[in-house]
């Protein structure tokens, strides 16, 4: 079990200096709890050793902190409680619990719509589509403008122009005419509203994962290849961080050799991909960002002739687009 | 099962002899061969990295800061980002107003015979019951 360490403490290295952990050391289960960020370590004289082989595994837990709870700061609805997942990393194979995560039950589980869902998946195909078919029509066509004969004397039918309809090589009265766009738009509400039914059913079936950070002890792609096959993620994963920068350039590099694994900003998040990958994994970061904003486009009301200024500030100012920072200085 | 998904290119499958059938009642191979076969394709590959990043940025309004909007993500022509209408007629004139000025001289002269024939064809000759 702690043979990985008694090799390094063999190497013919000079003491004092720091050794590189290979990341296969890490699939075993006596390191259940290393830190994220410490994968060197020194490299000892035999005999001489600073590390107590017997209790290995009581130093090891006393380097980690406490488990981290990342809590709910937004309200909700008395009868619903806040979901609950574990939050995990990315720095080693086996899966590693340093805490949990609780997420609003009105952004991670609505009712089931299918049919929003269907809704914004075919709207995000055709409103973007252009059909570029046009068939010209005969006063497009050059060399159609002359009488081709007179018109009685010659034994042949009569005609004006060499590019009308019945002519082979003429234009078309009725043909496509051009470009043609599909365009069309959702309401926000709705497709805040497909958003919030995707995700609740990604939870449901145990394809959402929350990572603390987009980090990766290695630019290996094979790391990842196990990663997916010890945790059960599907041949196609999604990661999803706040901004482009959240992703390390190890795991830039990790990703670029993989298929069907992509990292998308919160910005590019979409019921689509969501649809199409199989597994969904989110940084923490980007969670309070997200359901803030899915709740706004829940829960705002536009000017009513009723309401008055001060009730619709009030009303708006719930779920506003301020930051949580600014609404909870203290936190 | 998924080698085609872990980045190993997918390797050009080798025809098989004979196109193979099933027989319909007991679910076999049957040995009759077929006399009308259906070319064999590849089945595509669905992450390409533009099909592996369909549909991005069209929640942008939402999740985004606010600059950037979803008639940015539209390609094509300018006088048909964000707008569409089944009357020929109203996107020529859109057209005319917008790129008139980049067009040359034939391109111009058919639109505006398009447009004069539509015009009187519109408020003169036909009605709207007609589909036009």
């Amino acid at each position: 079990m702690f043979q990985p360490l008694l090799n390094i403490i063999n190497y013919s290295r000079k003491v004092g200096t720091t050794v590189k952990l290979n990341y296969r050391l890490l699939i075993g289960k006596s390191i259940a709890r290393l830190s994220p960020h410490r994968f060197y370590t020194n490299v000892v004289e035999p005999g001489n050793s600073e590390i107590d082989l017997n209790n290995l595994t009581e130093q090891l837990h006393s380097v980690y902190e406490q488990p981290l709870i990342h809590r709910l700061k937004l309200d909700h609805p008395v009868h619903m409680e806040p979901r609950e997942v574990w939050l995990d990393s990315l720095s080693q194979v086996e899966p590693l619990r340093l805490g949990l995560v609780q997420l609003h039950p009105e952004v991670f589980s609505t009712a089931p719509r299918l049919d929003i869902l269907a809704k914004c998946a075919e709207w995000q195909r055709w409103y973007r589509y252009i059909n570029y078919d046009k068939v010209p029509s005969p006063g497009e066509i050059q060399k159609g403008g002359r009488k081709p004969w007179p018109q009685k004397g010659t034994g042949r039918a009569r005609h004006g122009s060499r590019r009308s309809v019945l002519w082979k090589g003429g234009g078309h009265r009725k043909g496509p005419r051009g470009p043609t766009s599909y365009f069309y738009e959702l309401s926000a509400e709705e497709r805040a509203l497909g958003l919030r039914v995707a995700l609740s059913l990604k939870l449901a079936q145990n394809d959402l994962f929350i990572v603390d950070s987009l980090d990766i002890p290695f630019a290996d792609r094979q790391l990842l290849i196990d990663l997916y096959s010890v945790r059960d993620w599907g041949p196609s994963v999604l990661y999803v961080g706040d901004t482009p920068e959240s992703l390390s350039p190890a795991m830039e590099e990790a990703l670029y050799s993989l298929k069907a694994s992509i990292f998308m900003p919160l910005s590019g998040l979409n019921v689509y991909s969501m649809l199409k990958y199989d597994t969904l994994v989110l940084s923490l970061d980007c969670i309070d960002n997200l359901q803030q904003r899915l709740l706004y486009y829940k829960y705002r009301i536009y000017r009513n002739s009723s309401i008055r200024d001060y009730e619709l500030e009030l009303i708006n100012s719930v779920f506003s687009l301020q930051t949580l920072a600014e609404k909870h200085p203290s936190d | 099962m998924f080698r085609h998904l872990v980045g190993v290119s997918s390797p050009l499958l080798p025809a098989p002899r004979r196109q193979i059938t099933y027989d319909a009642t007991t679910g076999k191979e049957s040995t009759h061969r077929n006399l009308f076969p259906r070319k064999l394709t590849l089945p595509r590959d669905a992450f390409t990295p533009k099909r592996a990043r369909f549909g991005e940025f069209d929640y942008v309004d939402i999740l985004g800061t606010g600059e950037r909007r979803i008639v940015d993500n539209v390609k094509g022509p300018a006088w048909l980002r964000g707008f569409r209408s089944s009357n020929e007629f109203r996107t020529l004139l859109r057209r005319r107003n917008m790129s008139s000025g980049t067009m040359d001289w034939v391109q111009f002269n058919n639109m505006q015979k398009r447009v004069k024939y539509l015009y009187r064809k519109l408020n003169f000759k036909r009605s709207h019951k007609y589909g036009w």
